[in-house]
């Protein structure tokens, strides 16, 4: 009977493949698990509860701030809208490392991973259900969270466009987050060192990115001296330059156009930069999206090169008229590309490196095991 | 015997971590259907050996067919042949027992009715079927352990290798263990046992390869065990008459605490005799039987050479 089934398995050998089953088979034995604890259900309502509470406050805040400070018509949503995403951004940055960080590790110290290995599940498919499971649940959050973000909208001025980008951009950065995580529970041994590692690497984007960047700049900093043709004289009518003259320009230089990357990296950055605003029109929106956008583009495009004085002057020292003037100006409203795109690069190439790392852990048949690792 | 008759064929097997050599030189045969022991003190490699046959580890050196097939090279078909249970497994807790055992199932890529047949199948076979809905974590141990034991049976492999599968169990449900593999010995399921417990396995195995230091250095099966026994245990209601017997005879003996006496008696058929012997005598045997397990002075044997 047996040589029979044998010869009706002509492959030798089944790579490590990848099939929905597998995954769903996973993401399932997950979720149901997760779901039956009944402290993810109160962590889930104190999350709905305590994410409202701040995102009242903020709206508050900014309603009476706005109508306070300056009769304007500014609205009041585009600051609602960024305050909330970044507050549910940085909550979701919080909860999620834990989601996944002990997937691998725990259950090898359960005892339940060698059951897995040991079936006719391949890695790819263990790795890939846990992965979606992880990110399942850090979007449950997201979800909870998204009647905070719809309230925004009603008080006006933020592009529903603009919600769905950013709202996207969250889930592909939690997708990452959750990669990481799974990646560090899969090398670590201990749950408290693979928890730290994920927490750490959150904080390196996030924060210590952020931290880099200001230290850069200081580091970087140096006064750079050029010669150029600057305004001598004003018009006592129009306040306008009537005559250049050449001198000596002290301008300080930081460097910025090596250093942005580091906020490319950074998530808040990267969810604030994916705004599908025109160029044109960024410096007229405000909100503190706009400003990071606007912010991080500017650090881009080198800001030493950025002198106004200049608009104004020939080279050979004539004035230039105010028509052109603003012609010029214009032109230097023209700041880098977005950053977006390098952040989503360097996201995916994290993200599947980690994939990849956390697969090679747990492949079998195992030739060489890691110290302190116990298969079963 | 040929190779279509063996479940496991291993020739000179060896696994190292490090430094640490965990199994130096296997070589041993398991034939297919019937039960076969692993026996070894702790750290003797028993585990290693059995993560390398279900096809987890890879050997360092050496080579081996499981039901045929090479676990390094093809390790599907045997994943998909075998069914292992380790020594210290988990449960998924929150699952109940009906529900562990389907999702087993769904790792072993069977179709849902072929899962929900199987599961009710298995939990009648190791008697838990009133425990069917119960979540994993109000079970014993023992009923844990017998889950386990399902939950490696639930593809229906050819062959099971059960790492220490009495661990921890009361003597209940070690009998219960047993007549359960027994059953699937008698059904045609080759089964690889490793336990400490030598005198249970004496009424359970058939074969046993013994491990010391990571090198297999004995193979036995029970029935020549039991032929080369060679102490005895004998208590008679008065001890004198058996003991002025014996000095009589000039056989040498030890007494013991329960004024019973240890005689040496080389193979069954002088034990026999000397009961004859003895009941001719008229001294009044309650109680004559070998002393230790069959397996159980082939192990310490073993344990005495490595001193």
């Amino acid at each position: 009977m047996s040589t029979v089934e044998q010869a009706d398995s002509p492959e030798t050998t089944m790579p490590r493949r990848l099939t929905w089953h597998g995954v769903y088979t996973v993401a399932q034995l997950e979720l149901i698990q997760r779901l039956r604890s009944s402290r993810w259900k109160i962590v889930l309502a104190l999350w709905f509860v305590g994410v409202g509470v701040i995102c009242l406050l903020i709206t508050t805040a900014t309603t009476s701030m706005t109508t306070t400070t300056s009769s304007n018509i500014v609205p009041t949503g585009q600051w609602i809208f960024g305050l909330n995403v970044y507050f549910i951004l940085f909550m979701g940055l919080l909860v999620t490392p834990s989601l996944g960080s002990t997937a691998i590790n725990g259950d090898r110290n359960g005892g339940t991973l060698a059951i897995l290995q040991a079936s006719l599940l391949s890695s790819w498919e263990i790795i890939v259900g846990k992965w979606l499971a992880g990110w399942t649940t850090s979007l449950a959050f997201l979800g909870a969270s998204m009647p905070y973000i719809i309230w925004s909208l009603a008080a006006g001025g933020v592009d529903i466009l603009d919600v769905v980008v950013v709202l996207v951009f969250m889930m592909f950065i939690l997708a990452v987050v959750c990669a990481v995580s799974l990646f560090w529970s899969a090398k670590m041994v201990k749950t408290a060192t693979s928890t730290l590692m994920s927490y750490f690497s959150v904080a390196l984007v996030s924060f210590i990115s952020l931290l880099l960047f200001g230290l850069g700049t200081l580091v970087f900093q140096h006064t750079v001296t050029d010669r150029q043709m600057t305004p001598s004289a004003y018009s006592p009518t129009t306040g306008d330059p009537i005559s250049c003259e050449v001198s000596t320009v002290y301008t300080q230089d930081f460097g910025m156009n090596y250093l942005w990357p580091l906020l490319a990296v950074n998530p808040f950055v990267l969810v604030a930069d994916s705004s599908p605003q025109p160029v044109e029109t960024l410096a007229e929106e405000t909100g503190p999206l706009a400003a990071v956008q606007l912010g991080v583009r500017y650090a881009r495009s080198n800001p030493q090169d950025r002198d106004w004085d200049q608009a104004w002057c020939n080279e050979d020292g004539t004035v230039v008229s105010s028509a052109e003037h603003s012609a010029r100006m214009e032109n230097y409203g023209d700041i880098a590309g977005p950053v977006w795109p390098y952040g989503i690069a360097l996201y995916t190439i994290f993200g599947g490196l980690a994939l990849f790392g956390a697969e090679r852990r747990i492949r079998t048949p195992i030739a060489t095991l890691a110290k302190g690792v116990r298969i079963a | 015997m040929s190779d279509g008759d063996l479940s496991v064929s291993a020739d000179r097997l060896s696994r190292v971590f490090g430094s640490f050599v965990a199994v130096a030189d296997a070589s041993f045969t398991v034939p297919r259907g019937g039960v076969t022991a692993l026996i070894g003190p702790n750290g003797s490699g028993k585990t290693t050996l059995m993560l390398m046959l279900a096809g987890l580890l890879t050997p360092t050196s050496g080579s081996m067919k499981v039901c045929g097939f090479d676990p390094v090279t093809q390790n599907y078909q045997v994943r998909s042949r075998v069914g292992w249970m380790p020594d210290q497994f988990g449960m998924w807790d929150s699952l109940t027992a009906r529900e562990a055992l389907t999702m087993t199932g769904a790792t072993y890529r069977l179709s849902a009715e072929h899962r929900a047949l199987r599961a009710s199948e298995l939990l009648d076979l190791v008697h838990l079927v009133e425990f069917a809905d119960q979540p994993a974590h109000v079970l014993s141990r023992g009923q844990k352990q017998r889950l386990g034991l399902a939950r490696a049976l639930m593809h229906s492999p050819q062959m099971l290798i059960l790492d220490e599968p009495a661990n921890g169990l009361d003597p209940r449900s070690r009998i219960e263990l047993r007549g359960i593999v027994r059953q699937l010995a008698d059904t045609g399921t080759t089964v690889l046992i490793s336990s400490h417990v030598l005198a249970e396995l004496d009424e359970m195995v058939d074969d046993a390869v013994f491990l010391s230091a990571g090198r297999t250095v004995a193979r036995e099966t029970v029935r020549d065990a039991r032929l080369s026994r060679s102490t005895w245990h004998v208590r008679a209601i008065d001890k004198d008459p058996l003991v002025n017997w014996l000095e009589e005879i000039h056989v040498p003996f030890a007494l013991g605490a329960d004024s019973s006496v240890s005689v040496n008696i080389s193979g069954e058929e002088n034990a026999a005799r000397f009961l004859r012997d003895a009941l001719a005598q008229d001294i009044s045997i309650v109680e004559f039987a070998p002393r230790g397990g069959a397996l159980e002075q082939t192990y310490l044997q073993l344990n005495e050479e490595r001193r």
